[in-house]
């Protein structure tokens, strides 16, 4: 299949093909996640608009990220005619008064880049009177390839605001491609912050466990933090990857420019990998005897419910969705999968758009590179519609056979009818419902293993209760069985 | 029932002589008789100086921007100059920023928005063109539902006879997507080259189109220039207005349209390679 797949390295030949998330989102979506700072857009209120409905209804739903401000210099069908520097100027000094962030990000937009705006000379006057430092991203939706390779270009932009290091710290680790999730920070204010209130904190946490673990410091994760947070991140002794999309390109960078090293890593589930992730980063920093000692303690207790989920699905088949936006979540099927088999499962994965498995080449190559290869269902899929898992089920068969279905999107919550958690077993490992109250956990490490074995077993013994399916299922579920 | 406007643009390289002549000829075509309005679409927004005694007006871009896209804007920006011509200026940004072929296309869709034309009554309007189509902005006068005619104004130069040939490779390919743009023929505006006429007539041939008129150089161009008149108006009696006036009652006479066939530049060369052969 992935022979098959032409390069990604275009996109005039799909018309419309990447147009779901344009450029100007990912680069101001990674850079909301930066703090005391403030994204500036310069081009028209619509692609704001786009941006923060983007924002607000998927990300802050999942990360808890509060409500954006998202100043934006309004530009018009005069600014295109006569050039948009002069109202960019003033939008920042007046963004510099009133928020006074330590930060300024200024972000352009198709209308500004066609019209050859020079943004750079706007922002150096500009900076004159700004107290804030200001820098720009390059994020005009049409120069968007297929959405993996946008994301892999707005990582770099990261490595342009950093300073080479006056001085390196012993013992420090960055993971990248990773963001400090804020998911005890309320959008409503006032209203009530609740902590651990799931299976599973959040990977940051997980992977800052494991460095710590084994005697290191987190110096920086990224992309999160302020501008001097970002800005000395070269002073670590090593680079280590979360999500490698938006990892390995920065990663990458950071060693070019700065002497970073980095090991090359790819999001940890399951035992083995887990296990990888730990001792490849002990090997580079002398420390395997801690390295030991800490992956045994975590073993012995994740071991029993290991065996005991192994016990529920072994020799069953594993459907793992890619999901409507497997653009994004292609690194981390291709883990759960890893995971999957070793509980025993037959792993087949599904949904994924073949462009999408071009653009995010480095995510497949590692797996193949560890000789990870599962089966992937090459099937006649919509872009970015949802799979009828029905039918995926009855055309592999599985009806009778036993299966379990990884859902990567709110999507299938909303089955109902033949399809329901009450007789179909289902794991959400989807970003979705994050921030609800005892949401199904997706996680690295150790500590998400253990969370997704203990969804397994729930997700098994309820669609054992061959019930009913639940009253909403009843009154929706009829339309999504037909659709 | 209101009088149909007739919108002809005048196309040719920058500084070859299209505001000279389109100034000229608004004013030969108001001494006719005829209700004139002359529109330029240049950034440069000096097409209109001779008509107005000198002075720049402001554009249709500057009024837009300080008060926004109406109908009052757009009578903000209607001047009225010798003879009562009707002048406006499309202009654009200062330059390198912004897109000036958007300005032309705005200002435009302006003066068809509030049917500036129909309600002044006005027959003839001359569209005077910013040098080469450099981009679809600066075709806007000659797509949909504007200028129908064009008239390319050229010398016997290589340059200007290249831009004249990339005009009228536009116009055939408007033509073949189906619109009434036709092109009148080719106004020469003579730079004293050596046989300068022969070498335009060639090339007006090989495109298929008619040479309407030659103008010659003539120093009483400048001369009615610096005192921010036309020659019509500062020198009504000369021979080069004499010119200017056979050209208006040709371009008033005038029914004959074509669709050109453009040369490649190797023709183009080809034709001033034989016309300095002859010479030797
Ligand atoms: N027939 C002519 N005789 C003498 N000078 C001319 C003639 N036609 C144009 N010019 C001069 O050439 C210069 C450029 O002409 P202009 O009409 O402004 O060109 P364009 O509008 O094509 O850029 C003007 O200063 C004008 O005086
Ligand atoms: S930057 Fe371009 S693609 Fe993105 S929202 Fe704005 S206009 Fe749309
Ligand atoms: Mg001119």
């Amino acid at each position: 299949m992935f022979a098959k797949t032409p390069e990604a390295d275009f996109n005039c030949d799909y018309p419309g093909y990447s147009g779901l998330w344009c450029r100007l989102i990912m680069a101001v979506t990674s850079y909301a996640m930066t703090n005391n700072s403030v994204a500036v857009i310069h081009g028209p209120a619509n692609c704001a608009w786009a941006v923060r409905n983007f924002c607000q209804t998927d990300y802050s739903l999942y990360y808890g990220n509060p409500f954006l401000h998202m100043p934006v210099t309004n530009i018009d069908q005069d600014d295109v005619i006569s050039g948009g520097a002069d109202k960019l100027i003033a939008t920042l000094k007046e963004v510099d008064r009133d928020y006074k962030p330590e930060h300024i990000c200024v972000f352009d937009t198709c209308s500004t880049a066609l019209i050859g705006d020079d943004v750079q000379s706007a922002i150096k006057t500009a900076q004159k009177d700004c107290n804030a430092r200001i820098d720009y991203m390059s994020s005009a939706g049409f120069t968007t390839p297929p959405l993996g390779k946008s994301i892999e270009q707005t990582a770099l932009s990261y490595a342009d605001m950093m300073e080479a290091p006056s001085e390196k710290l012993e013992n420090t680790v960055n993971i990248l491609g990773q963001y400090k999730e804020q998911q005890d920070c309320s959008p409503v204010p006032g209203k009530k912050k609740c902590k651990n209130r799931r299976k599973y904190k959040d990977d940051a946490s997980e992977l800052a466990r494991f460095v710590e673990g084994i005697g290191l410091q987190v110096h920086r994760v990224l992309v999160s933090g302020n501008h001097d947070y970002i800005k000395t991140a070269p002073q670590a002794m090593v680079n280590v990857i979360s999500c490698p999309t938006w990892g390995f390109p920065l990663a990458k960078k950071m060693e070019e420019q700065f002497g970073v090293p980095y090991i090359k890593q790819c999001i940890p589930i399951g035992i083995e990998p887990s296990k990888k992730w730990v001792m490849e980063l002990a090997k580079f920093t002398n420390k395997q005897q801690e390295a030991e000692n800490f992956i045994q303690k975590e073993l012995d207790e994740l071991m029993p419910v290991f065996e005991k989920t192994k016990s529920f699905v072994d020799g069953k088949v594993a459907l793992i969705e890619c999901g409507r936006n497997s653009q994004t979540a292609f690194a981390r099927p291709m883990a759960l999968a890893l995971a999957l088999q070793e509980l025993g499962m037959q792993v087949r994965l599904f949904g994924l758009h073949p462009l999408e498995l071009k653009a995010k080449a480095m995510d497949y190559e590692y797996f193949m590179q560890e000789g990870f290869d599962p089966l992937i269902l090459d099937g006649n899929y919509a872009y970015q519609q949802p799979v009828n898992i029905v039918h995926v089920i009855e055309d592999l068969g599985l009806r009778q056979a036993g299966y379990v279905y990884f859902t990567q999107d709110i999507f299938p919550a909303a089955r109902g009818g033949v399809f329901d958690p009450a007789s179909a077993p289902r794991v959400e490992t989807g970003v979705h419902l994050r921030r609800v109250l005892n949401a199904p956990a997706r996680g690295v490490g150790f500590k998400g293993a253990k969370a997704l074995y203990e969804n397994i077993i729930e997700a098994v013994m309820f669609s054992a209760r061959g019930s009913r399916p639940t009253l909403y299922g009843r009154v929706h579920g009829g339309f999504y069985e037909n659709f | 029932m209101t009088n149909q406007t007739r919108q002809i643009a005048i196309y040719g390289k920058g500084g070859i002589g299209k505001s000279t002549t389109a100034g000229n000829l608004s004013a030969a075509l108001s001494c006719l008789g005829k209700k004139t309005a002359q529109i330029g679409c240049d950034p440069k927004a000096d097409s209109v100086n001779t008509l107005m005694g000198g002075d720049f007006i402001e554009t249709i871009s500057d009024i837009t921007r300080q008060y926004g896209s109406s109908e009052t804007s757009l009578n903000r920006a209607v001047y009225r100059g010798f003879n009562n011509i009707v002048c406006i200026e499309s202009g654009g940004p200062v330059p390198g920023q912004g897109c000036a072929g958007r300005g032309v296309l705005v200002a435009l869709d302006l003066i068809r928005k509030y049917r500036f034309f129909e309600k002044n009554n006005i027959d003839i309007a001359l569209y005077d063109v910013l040098g080469d189509i450099v981009c679809g902005g600066f075709a806007q006068p000659i797509r949909h539902s504007y200028a129908e005619e064009v008239y390319i104004v050229t010398s016997g130069e290589y340059m200007s006879l290249y831009a004249a040939n990339n005009i009228a490779a536009s116009i055939k390919l408007f033509a073949q997507q189906g619109l009434n743009v036709r092109m009148a023929g080719i106004i020469g505006n003579l730079r004293n080259v050596e046989k300068e006429e022969e070498i335009i007539t060639g090339f007006a041939q090989k495109l298929g189109v008619p040479v309407v008129q030659f103008i010659p150089r003539s120093e009483l161009v400048q001369k009615a220039e610096l005192q921010g008149k036309t020659v019509i108006e500062a020198y009504p009696e000369s021979g080069q207005a004499g010119i200017y006036f056979n050209l208006a009652a040709k371009v008033l006479d005038n029914r004959e349209m074509f669709i050109p066939e453009p040369v490649s530049k190797q023709e183009v060369i080809r034709l001033l390679d034989l016309a300095r052969t002859e010479i030797c």
